[in-house]
């Protein structure tokens, strides 16, 4: 077997996030999972890559029922994404513990990770971060029985 | 987005405007293949026949909603959608059913409830 250099590694795991997103799209999280466990993250991958597969892995397990497996993911996410530094990364983990946060009636806390993906998408100029993060605001506010509320930050992530 | 749109104008409750989102999403969602989405629009559409006391009409979306989130281990929209299809039955004055589906949802709200308080320690 050929030694794969760090770029090819990179971009395997890169090609796996996203592959594991059209899985989720397709409603089958828990293969979505499986699919970012195939192969050990190597030391030799960057921290940025080692993260982001955290926060994909993160998302999967929250929607698929394990609560705990998908904080202790997006925990890890957060700790490393400090040493990558990167602040639409940072919004991303936040739209995913937002909906960790969901999935554990946490609905203030959701509006939290909201409210801090949303002054990043809204500062960098990132309208899927934006609209993310809008979606979010407007679940925190429907699940507390702030449906008028929700309605015009759900307006505004779909014009976006 | 346009099923949570639609789930707020259901709550106002302004019916017209969800049912015009709710059909909306579920169209979307099913030529997209988008699952993950597809069965909370069925089960929408299964409430707003709920709403509309069109209770046999409510069982078949719920009832799909049911089998794609069974098949995806979603037990939070499992319970929820065997919740409705209780009250579906136990309005077509089939207790038994109703019963059935009661318990089963029962079951399910559980093991959500289990796995949120062992994230919260």
């Amino acid at each position: 077997m050929c030694a794969q250099t760090q770029g090819e590694q990179e971009e395997c795991w890169r090609l796996r996030i996203l592959l594991s997103k059209c899985i989720c799209a397709q409603g089958d999280f828990a293969k979505s999972v499986t699919l970012l466990e195939t192969a050990p993250i190597g030391e030799d991958v960057s921290i940025e890559i080692r993260a982001r597969v955290l926060n994909q892995r993160g998302f999967g397990l929250s929607r698929s029922g394990n609560l705990v497996g998908a904080k202790e993911a997006l925990d890890a996410a957060r700790s490393l994404e400090t040493a990558a530094g990167s602040p639409a990364f940072v919004a991303e983990i936040e739209i995913n513990r937002s909906t960790l946060f969901f999935y554990l009636a946490k609905h203030d806390e959701v509006e939290t990770c909201a409210r801090t993906a949303l002054v990043i998408g809204e500062k960098q100029k990132l309208p899927m971060v934006e609209a993310s993060a809008c979606a979010g605001m407007g679940k925190s506010h429907m699940y507390r029985e702030r449906q008028a509320d929700a309605i015009p930050w759900f307006e505004r992530a779909l014009a976006l | 987005m346009r099923s949570e749109l639609g789930c707020c104008h259901f709550a106002l409750p302004e019916d017209d405007k969800a049912f015009e989102y709710f059909t909306h999403a579920l169209r979307v969602s099913r030529e997209a293949g988008a699952l993950a989405s597809v069965h909370i629009d069925l089960a929408n559409m299964g409430c707003m026949h709920l709403r509309r006391s069109e209770f046999a009409a409510a069982i078949s979306p719920f009832q799909e909603a049911l089998q794609i989130a069974r098949k995806f281990g979603d037990e939070l929209s499992v319970s929820k959608w065997l919740q409705n299809l209780a009250l579906a039955y136990s309005q077509m004055g089939n207790p038994a059913l109703s019963a059935c589906f009661q318990k089963q949802a029962e079951e399910a709200a559980k093991s959500v409830e289990v796995e949120r308080a062992r994230a919260a320690t």
